[in-house]
Parts: C-alpha cells; sequence; structure tokens
C-alpha cells in the first residue's frame, strides 16, 4: 500500500456496498465493527428509543446515521407494563416500559418493509425469556433480508424472572451467546447491563462465545418514590435509569470493558451531543448509541453523526481509528 | 398517527400573560404551526436549553390567534414553573402539530357541553370557537377547587361549580351537570373534556350511563410526545372488549368516553 492510498482511505469519501447490501459510503469516521456490520459513520440509535423508525423519520434523516437499533423483539407480542411506566429524575428519567413490542412475525411483516428503505444498517434487538427463545426469534429472522445484525437483550431491568438473570452471570450470558453463534453468521451484539459486580467478567464470557461486539450500558436499576402517597411512582416498582445522569458510569463501564476484550465496543449512556459522543469514543467506544436523547431532540443522532464526520474530516485531525481508545493516563 | 408533517421548531414568546398566581399564557409566533394545528391537539416544548428538566412538556393549545398559538400553563413541578416565568424574547423549541383533535368536524349533534377541570379548560377556548364556526350551539362547564381557580378565557355560556362553593355550584362538575341536563332535553348532545383523571372518569360513567356521547383528552406523563418511548400507555377497551395499552400521544389525546378505562 503506497502512503497516498492512505491519506486518500483517511480523507475522502467512497461509495461501496456492504455484505448485507446497503450502500456503503466511507466517510472519515467509517467503521467496522465485524462480521458485515460496516457503519458510515460510528452513530447508531438506541434499542427501545426509536420504536421501528417509522416516526423519527420525517424529522431525523436516519440516512446519515451508522444505524439503527429497533425496539426489543420477542417471540410473542407483548402489552409491555401498566402505566405509570416512565418519570422524570435530574438530568434523567427512569421507565419500566416492560418490552413492549410487536413480536417477531408482525416484526418481520409490518415494520421490516420500512425500515428497510432507511438507508442505513437495520440491527434488530432481541430478548426472550429462555435460551430457546432467543434462538427461535433469530432463526426465524436468519432469512429475512434487510438485516445487519443483532445486539442481544441480555440485560432488561423492567421484567421480573425473565431476560436479567442471562446478563448478571456471565455462564449464561455464554450459553445464550453460544447458542446464537451456532445460529447465524450475521453480526451478534451483546447488549450488557451495568447491573452486576463486574461487567468486564460478562464481557469476556460474551467474547469467548463468540460476540462480534458488546454495547453497553443498559439502563441502570433506579426507583422514585412519592412520600406523601408512600407508593413507588413506577408501577413496577423499580425502573431503568438513564440519560445524561448515566454518562460518569457509562464513560467508566465503557473504559473497564474496553481494556478487557478484544472484539468491539459500543457505548451508550446520556450521549447528548457530539462532544458527549467523543468521550465514549476515547474511552475505547468504536460506536455510541444515541437513547434518551432522541425523546428531547428527535434530530439529535443526526446532528452528532455530521458533527463527528466534520471532525474527522478536518485536515489536521487524527484518524478516527486511532482516536478509539486514545485516553491517555 | 397523525399524517400531518411534524415541525419541530423554535417559538418565540411574545407575551407572558398572568392570569393567577400559577396560571399564564404564554403567547407564542408561529407562523408555521398555527394554520396546522387543529382543536385538541398538542405541542410539546422543551422549556430551557439545558439537561434539566430533560424532557419536554407536553401542553395542548389554548387559541390559535393570527401566526400566534396560545398555550396555557399551571404549574405543578419545574418545568411550569419556568414556563409561568418565561420572559418575552424566550425562544421554546416546540414539536407540533401532535396527537388527534376533538371531534368538532362530527354531524350527529347540534349542543356541545364542554365540561373542564382545573387547568382542563385550557383546549376549551379554541374548541369552543371551533365549534362555533361550525354553528354549534356551545355550553361550557367549569369545575374548579375554589373561585380563583376559575379560568374562562375565551369561553362563553359558563356554569361553574367549586368544591368549596366561593363561586356557583358547591360540589363537581359532574354533579352540577348532572343537574342541568335536563334542560337540554331534545337537543342532540356531544359532550368534550378534559380535566384530571378522576373527574374524566367519573364524567366518562356518568355519560355512557346516559348513552351521552362523550370524549375525553387526558394528561399523561410524556416522554416523546411521538411515539417512540413508550411511557405514555392508557388502557383502551378494545374491540374483544379486553383492556389493552394504547400510547396516548398517538391514540389520544383524545379518546372516546366508551373507550377509555381508567382503573389501572
Amino acid at each position: 500500500m503506497t502512503t497516498m492510498s492512505i491519506s486518500a482511505t483517511h480523507t475522502d469519501s467512497h461509495t461501496a456496498v456492504t455484505s448485507n447490501g446497503q450502500s456503503f459510503i466511507a466517510t472519515p469516521a467509517a467503521i467496522s465493527l465485524g462480521r458485515g456490520l460496516d457503519l458510515k459513520n460510528p452513530v447508531l440509535l438506541a434499542s427501545g428509543t426509536v420504536s421501528y423508525g417509522e416516526e423519527l423519520r420525517s424529522l431525523c434523516d436516519l440516512s446519515r446515521l451508522g444505524g439503527i437499533v429497533t425496539k426489543a423483539i420477542s417471540l410473542e407480542v407483548r402489552e409491555g407494563n401498566l402505566p405509570q411506566r416512565m418519570v422524570e429524575t435530574p438530568s434523567g428519567m427512569l421507565n419500566a416500559i416492560g418490552l413492549a413490542n410487536v413480536g417477531v412475525e408482525n416484526f418481520i411483516a409490518e415494520k421490516m418493509p420500512s425500515l428497510r428503505t432507511l438507508g442505513t444498517n437495520v440491527i434488530v434487538n432481541i430478548v426472550g425469556k429462555g435460551v430457546e427463545d432467543y434462538a427461535e426469534v433469530v432463526t426465524r429472522l436468519e432469512d429475512v433480508e434487510g438485516i445487519a445484525g443483532y445486539e442481544i437483550n441480555l440485560s432488561c431491568p423492567n421484567v421480573k424472572g425473565e431476560c436479567i438473570i442471562f446478563g448478571v452471570d456471565a455462564k449464561a450470558t455464554s450459553e445464550v451467546t453460544r447458542t446464537l453463534r451456532r445460529i447465524t453468521p450475521r453480526h451478534l451484539m451483546i447488549k450488557l447491563t451495568p447491573n452486576v459486580t463486574s461487567i468486564a467478567e460478562i464481557a469476556l464470557a460474551a467474547e469467548d462465545a463468540g460476540a462480534d461486539s458488546v454495547s453497553l450500558i443498559n439502563t441502570l436499576v433506579g426507583m422514585a418514590v412519592d412520600y406523601r402517597s408512600q407508593r413507588p411512582v413506577l408501577k413496577n416498582i423499580t425502573g431503568g435509569l438513564s440519560g445524561p445522569a448515566v454518562k460518569p458510569v457509562a464513560l467508566a463501564k465503557v473504559w473497564e470493558v474496553f481494556q478487557a476484550v478484544k472484539i468491539p465496543v459500543v457505548g451508550m449512556g446520556g450521549i447528548t451531543n457530539f462532544e458527549d459522543a467523543m468521550e465514549f469514543f476515547v474511552v475505547g467506544a468504536k460506536a455510541v448509541q444515541v437513547g434518551t436523547q432522541n425523546f428531547v431532540y428527535p434530530n439529535i443522532s443526526e446532528k452528532i453523526a455530521v458533527e463527528v464526520e466534520g471532525y474527522f474530516s478536518r485536515e489536521n485531525s487524527v484518524k478516527f481509528s486511532s482516536f478509539i481508545g486514545s485516553l491517555k493516563i | 398517527m397523525t399524517m400531518q408533517p411534524l415541525y419541530d421548531l423554535p417559538l418565540t414568546v411574545v407575551e407572558n400573560i398572568r392570569l393567577t398566581s400559577v396560571t399564564n399564557v404564554l403567547v407564542l409566533d408561529a407562523p408555521v404551526i398555527a394554520p396546522v394545528i387543529r382543536s385538541g391537539q398538542f405541542v410539546n416544548v422543551k422549556v430551557n436549553g439545558f439537561h434539566q428538566p430533560l424532557l419536554r412538556r407536553p401542553l395542548s393549545v389554548h387559541r390559535v390567534v393570527g401566526s400566534q398559538i396560545e398555550i396555557m400553563i399551571r404549574i405543578v413541578g419545574i418545568g411550569t414553573q419556568i414556563l409561568y416565568d418565561a420572559p418575552v424574547g424566550t425562544a421554546l423549541q416546540t414539536l407540533a402539530p401532535l396527537g388527534n383533535t376533538f371531534g368538532y368536524n362530527r354531524d350527529d349533534f347540534d349542543t356541545a357541553l364542554l365540561v373542564s377541570g382545573g387547568i382542563g379548560v385550557a383546549p376549551m377556548a379554541m374548541l369552543e370557537e371551533t365549534l362555533l364556526k361550525r354553528g354549534k350551539k356551545v355550553v361550557n362547564f367549569i369545575g374548579a377547587r375554589s373561585a380563583p381557580d376559575v379560568i374562562t378565557r375565551g369561553l362563553t355560556n359558563i356554569h361553574a361549580a367549586t368544591d368549596d362553593g366561593s363561586l356557583g355550584f358547591k360540589g363537581n362538575i359532574v354533579r352540577l351537570l348532572a343537574e342541568e341536563l335536563p334542560q337540554f332535553n331534545g337537543e342532540r348532545l356531544r359532550v368534550f373534556s378534559c380535566g384530571p383523571n378522576r373527574m374524566l372518569e367519573s364524567l366518562a360513567q356518568f355519560c355512557n350511563e346516559r348513552g351521552l356521547p362523550c370524549e375525553v383528552s387526558i394528561e399523561s406523563i410524556m416522554g416523546c410526545g411521538i411515539g417512540i418511548c413508550y411511557g405514555c400507555p392508557v388502557r383502551v377497551r378494545g374491540e374483544d372488549g379486553l383492556a389493552h395499552n394504547q400510547l396516548l400521544c398517538q391514540y389520544g389525546s383524545v379518546i372516546d368516553a366508551k373507550e377509555i378505562m381508567f382503573e389501572v
């Protein structure tokens, strides 16, 4: 490789086609997460904050993003928890939605056609009650076109007696990952909960079992209480904390996991703007997901993506790949 | 889900009218939204540019006057306090138009009974104007705790009820409606309502028992206003007769009294 071609890859954009058929603009912030999940830039929409993309697309150009992670899909239709499901907290919010979703069959029939037209990578978030559920949903999706990969939700804290047992246990994480690895050649991203003693240990278990990447953090378990009525604010009693309030925790966890694993780390937790995203890259995130802030500014992910691309396009700027994990200690 | 185009625009406060020590009206310059927003729809407003409070505040439209929209606010927390204090010139990032409309275009009624409680009067001024333009007769029933809380801005033909009896009928607004209903005998009625859930529940029950058509505009905690956060479910009776979750921001915020189920 000549010096010229190296500099060309760094500064010029060119079109290519990814393994999942999406046209792929190699912007200066383009990055591959492996196994065909090639992102035009490292900004993704986080699961559970964008439904299936239909509502956002009129307010935000989703084709400018690296990808969208759908609402968690389960085998069966889920109505979710009873109200009250969410409450605002200082610089954040708690939610206990309860994985409301249309179920895998309706997802394929009603949601995938629109998702395919977004012009970005579609990563389907998957949740199940047991290993068999996860396996069945992925198997059902395997011959569905337009899916770039799966994010496996092992860590939703808001459904009692269900997925939480996987995400907090290295052995269970390993079992689910290994099972799905045997089923799919597609990208497998394992989403990690911060509600554990050692998140690095869980991340390592996922890596050893064949995960292509890990994403973190899912929400932190929290609670809101009304002292007048002496009742919990949320019907579910506890919920998941997200928003700017959790960013320092997320940065610490991403840094911890980045040091422990070799596979790509996808960071999230309280990202509200370009600066927040850049902080996650510094501590080792190869890509980021924007979540709660979509509720506040529906076009925020597009803005962040444009600014990240702009930053790494500047003549004197560092190469994006060398910026990842560049924390100086 | 509304098929109208959505806008997310900074709207400038051109006037802040203090009605009481806890209630005000913000007049917003909204040349794009004013012509397209309909009675019963709402807007979602970011009260400042900071992370605290984080989420927007869903607010019904009080009136449309030319290229301006008016929103009525009652202080209930930090977000509404900031809106109560908003200086003229403030730009408020506003997502609109959101949600469905009141059924003002129906031709199966001639007399509209507008029943509101507390800050539930907010959307009634626009509704009254819309109905009068369509040649409907409009009668207002307004309930509040006490005389100073009775807000009648933009409303006519008013029957008031207060909990302490300091103005109008002493007691709740549904009891007042029950007392006055006979005078509308023979008229084709429709009830339009907005207020606290407890009032709406009692009103819906009253209307359903009498076969009186009624629609309620419901208030809820909301995250996004556009159906992506799933934080605002209400219980609605489905075609199977069972209760199902529907997102208020998409399914409502106006719901038929026969469908809505308040008990959770």
